[in-house]
């Protein structure tokens, strides 16, 4: 999309409601051009740091330096990429975070979409108030869980190991995705289940033959969040992890800043390699993600 | 709720006892059965990394624990301690830019968000583009992107070149007192105003066009075609955004965690305490200082803040926020 491109759609995208008279029509391509670049500017604003980072990794400190905005770099030079290998222990860090995320997300999807379907579809004595526990759960700030956590995985021996960031997604992956992933088998045919009980299938089987490949959308949806939040998060790996071998990318990285204070090249490319998997994962689901925040109108 | 329409449960209600109802009874127990085996991992899921810590957590916040050994019980020493005059002021600094920053960031987030929300929602041509560019920040926001913004905001960082075109001299936003607080509120503003648009905007686009365009019809200008119909069947995603909002708001904690190793020790709350937020002052009280039961007070206090405050938006918002029924 290219400024052209936008301003010669400009008069034709609008979409009048009532008359259009001739003057009112100037008035409306006026207020249309006003639009686009209001909006092309602040887009532009809301881009900057990323370009700036991903051009900056490129350069050297002198030219970094430089006064003005000189997005395009001299030339593609990896010098940068290769001292912070050659510096911390980057690929571990990321090693970590991919092994981490990669399993949290797993399991959280997995077991959310297990659970909700029994909240979704079983009726039984008891089974209002677990739900209703469930959502409670979704307001508690993490920071009241912190300290007696923190005590629970120190008592079982597994700080600075993977454990304490993956286990207790394995176990109902949080409400919110309970919660997501009910109100997508709440949407589904009831006549399917009913269909299959005829025809003499475990509730497992249902689960497992049916509701999990309709799902597939939803299951999604709450993976892609799921690895964003997990990818992101730092308070849980900064307290768990303190090993700088054993420790994520995020913890990593805020040390690194210290020990490479206002060295930016190399700054900017260790934190630019940080950011590429997750711009690369939102760029290919982006469409489910926007999706799944118009179906069911919330975000994690 | 078509699960307490089917038929098949209801029979199995009836008062005498029959060959038919002993099976339906079985039916009933098996579907029982079979919903605790669902919920299974996340009932034992709550008892361990919920409610057991939970209450663990009320515990330990009435002891005096360093990590090692026995809590022993202590009163209400830890709840004393916050109001004396050793810990009290430094507690209620942290209070302070806690709720300095929220108040900043929360309301900044919520208009920015809408009102990019209500340009793009005008069948803007290249939509997509926009809305990467406006939402890419909330995707990425962490330590990544914040080592980027101490640059932006340093000594010839690019804001400050751009104030300089206006003859302006700007601070090192985030090595002064007098401006961290405020370079931090910029950060967080840009990386969580684009996940409140993307919720307005999917409110936006789902609004019943008929209604619009009855009140264009009507003669009701734009600005009062916003205020009087598109704001108020925007107040459930506005709610959603403030309630998600205020929560994170309160537990700020990475930007500033960052931020203050620019000046400090990493998570120092430097420069001059200015960074100490409620959460940052928790995990110094925790595991710098091992004051584990007074940390748990603390916690528990700032728990019972943002549930209060979770209430009263709740409560209030029978007043303000207006539900479409056939929806929802």
């Amino acid at each position: 999309m290219t400024l052209s491109d936008i301003s010669s759609d400009s008069s034709t995208a609008s979409t009048a409601i009532g008359p259009v008279t001739g003057g009112r029509r100037s008035w409306r391509t006026v207020r249309r051009i006003v639009l686009y670049v209001v909006l092309i500017g602040l887009s532009f604003l809301f881009a900057l740091p990323f370009l700036w980072q991903a051009s900056a990794s490129f350069k050297n400190s002198a030219q970094i330096l430089e006064p003005g905005l000189n997005l395009i770099p001299e030339s593609f030079k990896l010098d940068n990429y290769s001292r912070v290998f050659d510096s911390v222990p980057f690929d571990s860090w990321f090693y970590n975070s991919l092994f981490i995320t990669l399993l949290g997300t797993l399991g959280a999807t997995f077991s959310s979409a297990f659970c909700a379907y029994g909240f979704a579809i079983l009726r039984a004595r008891g089974s209002n108030i677990c739900f209703a526990l469930a959502l409670i759960t979704i307001f508690i700030p993490f920071e009241a869980l912190l300290i007696p956590e923190y005590i629970l995985f120190a008592q079982l021996g597994w700080l600075n190991t993977p454990l304490p960031l993956i286990i207790p997604w394995c176990f109902g992956g949080g409400a919110f995705n309970i919660f997501l992933m009910r109100q997508f088998y709440k949407g589904l045919p009831r006549e399917l289940i009913d269909a299959a009980r005829v025809d003499g299938a475990s509730e497992f089987r249902i689960f497992w033959r049916i509701m999990l490949p309709l799902t597939i959308p939803a299951l999604t949806v709450v993976a892609v969040f799921h690895f964003i939040f997990l990818w992101n998060d730092f308070l849980r790996p900064l307290i768990y992890l303190t090993d700088v071998n054993e420790t994520t990318l995020p913890v990593g990285l805020s040390g690194f800043l210290s020990r490479f204070s206002r060295q930016w090249a190399i700054l900017m490319a260790g934190s630019f390699m940080a950011l590429l998997p997750i711009v690369v994962l939102f760029a290919v689901a982006q469409r489910f993600i926007v999706k799944g925040i118009n179906l069911t109108g919330v975000r994690r | 709720m078509k699960i307490g329409e089917s038929g098949r449960l209801q029979v199995s209600r009836r008062p005498r006892s029959s060959p038919r109802r002993k099976r339906r009874g079985l039916q009933t127990r098996r579907e029982e059965r079979w919903f605790y085996f669902f919920i299974a991992p996340w009932l034992i899921g709550f008892i361990f990394f919920g409610l057991g810590p939970m209450l663990a957590s009320v515990g330990l916040a009435f002891t005096d624990y360093n990590l090692s050994g026995w809590p022993s019980f202590v009163g209400f020493d830890n709840f004393e301690r916050m109001v004396d005059p050793v810990q009290g002021p430094l507690l209620e600094k942290a209070i302070r830019n806690t709720l300095y920053i929220a108040l900043l960031v929360i309301p900044l987030q919520i208009l920015i968000g809408l009102g990019l929300a209500v340009l793009l929602s005008q069948q803007v041509r290249g939509m997509p583009l926009f809305r990467t560019a406006f939402y890419l920040p909330t995707v990425v926001s962490g330590v990544a992107t914040v080592v980027v913004w101490i640059w932006i905001l340093g000594s010839d960082g690019l804001l400050n070149q751009g104030l300089e075109l206006f003859g302006i001299d700007g601070p090192v936003w985030l090595r002064d007192p007098a401006t961290v607080k405020l370079g931090i509120v910029i950060i967080m503003v840009w990386g969580g105003t684009g996940g409140m648009m993307i919720i307005f905007l999917a409110g936006l686009q789902s609004m019943p066009r008929e209604l619009l365009e009855a009140a264009a019809v009507d003669g009701a200008s734009a600005v009062r075609r916003f205020w009087h119909v598109k704001l108020p069947l925007l107040t459930p995603q506005l709610f959603f955004n403030l309630v998600i909002g205020v929560a994170s708001g309160i537990g700020v904690f990475t930007e500033t965690y960052v931020v203050s190793s620019e000046t400090g020790p990493a998570g120092s709350g430097s420069p001059a305490n200015q960074t100490l937020t409620l959460v940052m002052y928790i995990y110094r009280q925790m595991l710098v200082n091992l004051q584990v039961g007074y940390a748990s007070a603390v916690a528990w206090v700032l728990t019972a803040a943002i549930a209060l405050l979770t209430a009263i938006q709740f409560w209030s918002s029978r007043r303000w926020v207006y539900y479409d029924n056939d929806n929802r």
